[in-house]
């Protein structure tokens, strides 16, 4: 009898259970998605490179995953606000580009888009910045670099002493423009200047537009050099001084979140994808040293300073 | 019913005599009413809460997969470890092991309060379910070790083996064919 009455007691309290999370659940009726406004950190890490990265196997760390993430805080109706954290020397200026146009998008759907720059946001990162609708930045955040340039080296007598001699047969004089085995010609250079040039101009017009600055004074500031988060903000080029956490409550107040918002993620790494997959933190150094051996990864004009 | 109730609680508080008269009646069908009750239960408190989300049509979808799965996984689970049983000289039948092996699925049935707890409080959510979770996988993989020494005749170190030798050996395919991978795609990758 009392084996009976055990089990029908155990079977009392699931069935209790069960009835209680019929009708009344009061935690996941809050919880509800699109009920609760928030906002969506995304962060842009390391240097910027198009595409897919730069993996095991090549599926995280460049900007695609970066585009997706706006494209799920675009879509996530509980999203009110983006907030991008951007600590990045900066990168391929295309790729750069990219980011700052999905960003642009996203403002235009009528939610708020903020930037907390970290230990550095130059150049490229400066770039997706300067699409936001505000600026935060440290006192010693390095920023700024706004300027591209394309690196190029000459292997040439290097080649000579170890008695390498390299050949190219090519269907048309500027097919190997750039090469390192041999000097630049005088038309090559202004070729690239001129796409410099192009670039650059492109990248005033976002700096000008984003900060709604005269482009004129946009390229007495633009001459490539970094500034200090302090210094930017004196020259019009970030909005407030603050940490990630002061970019978070301006945000919530831009966006009228009543309260502390709550803040939502995405593209988590797992201990498995960060395996795998890509880092986004790529070295400088390996980048230039597979530039000169002709294996680049970015085939694309660089907005990022050269040296610090 | 009075027999089945009885079971249930020889399965909780007396699993050796209980395992052992589950294989010897062949009580497939009991069986099979406890591994459907620990399916499910477990997922309504998620289901109504979907349903209230209006993503009903997802609830069947989810149960319908939960069970259907979790029959595979039972009944190749039973095979394997009867096979393995017998090579380690198990003397039982593989309906006893596997009416066995349904009743050991039990504890399942205890996760359901605390599924519910958690949706009450979601500050303790995450501790809580991670110690129940423990407990209860804790105790189902006792009482699958118990179902096999019982029903095979083995003693408990030869039951804990066949138990985990068929995830081990699944564990080095893993690891021999990532390694098999890694090897290949390094020897591709340029050196500086």
């Amino acid at each position: 009898m009392s084996k009976k009455w055990v089990i029908l007691g155990i079977a009392a309290v699931i069935l209790v259970a069960l009835v209680a999370s019929v009708f009344v659940q009061p935690g996941r009726r809050r919880n509800i998605a699109g009920s609760q406004s928030k906002i969506a950190v995304i962060y842009v890490d390391g240097v910027i490179i198009g595409g897919r990265g730069q993996g095991l196997f090549g599926s995280e760390g460049g900007t695609d995953g970066i585009i997706r993430q706006l494209h799920q805080a675009r879509d996530d109706q509980s999203v009110k606000a983006v907030l991008l954290r951007i600590n990045s020397p900066g990168g391929s200026a295309p790729a750069s580009q990219e980011i700052g146009e999905e960003v642009k998008k996203l403002r235009s759907t009528g939610k708020v888009v903020v930037t907390s720059m970290g230990d550095m946001a130059a150049s490229g990162g400066y770039w997706i910045a300067a699409m936001s609708d505000k600026i935060y930045a440290n006192p010693a955040t390095m920023t700024g670099s706004i300027g591209v340039y394309i690196p190029y080296s000459n292997w040439e007598e290097l080649y000579k002493k170890i008695g390498i001699h390299q050949e190219k047969i090519k269907s048309g004089p500027h097919k190997d423009i750039l090469s390192p085995e041999r000097p630049m010609t005088d038309e090559e250079r202004g070729i690239i200047q001129n796409m410099v040039d192009d670039m650059y101009n492109q990248f005033v017009a976002v700096v000008a537009e984003g900060r709604k600055l005269d482009p004129a004074r946009v390229r007495q500031l633009a001459d490539g050099r970094v500034y200090t988060g302090s210094q930017a903000k004196e020259l019009g080029l970030v909005d407030e001084l603050g940490d990630m956490y002061d970019a978070i409550d301006g945000t919530a107040k831009m966006a009228g979140i009543q309260g502390k918002p709550e803040l939502v993620e995405y593209g988590k790494s797992t201990p498995w994808s960060m395996l795998l997959g890509a880092s986004e933190q790529i070295s400088i150094d390996k980048l230039f040293l597979r530039q000169a051996q002709n294996d680049m990864p970015l085939v694309a004009p660089l907005a990022m300073p050269e040296r610090w | 019913m009075n027999d089945f109730i009885e079971t249930l609680y020889d399965v909780m508080f007396q699993p050796r005599a209980a395992m052992r008269a589950i294989a010897a009646d062949r009580r497939i069908g009991q069986a099979l009413a406890v591994f459907l009750l620990a399916s499910v239960l477990p997922l309504l408190p998620a289901c109504f809460s979907l349903r209230s989300a209006g993503m009903g049509a997802i609830v069947n979808l989810i149960i319908v997969a939960q069970v259907f799965g979790g029959l595979v996984k039972w009944v190749a689970a039973a095979a394997v470890w009867q096979l393995i049983s017998e090579l380690f000289g198990g003397r039982g039948t593989a309906v006893g092991l596997l009416a066995s092996l349904g009743f050991a699925h039990l504890p399942l049935i205890f996760i359901t309060p605390f599924l519910v707890l958690s949706a009450y409080v979601p500050s303790i959510a995450t501790p809580v379910m991670l110690i129940v979770g423990l407990v209860v996988f804790l105790w189902v993989v006792t009482l699958d070790v118990i179902a096999i020494q019982e029903v095979e005749g083995l003693s408990g170190a030869q039951a804990f083996l066949v138990l985990i030798i068929p995830p081990v050996l699944i564990l080095l395919v893993v690891l021999a064919v990532l390694a098999a991978g890694i090897g290949t795609i390094m020897s591709h990758i340029p050196h500086f």
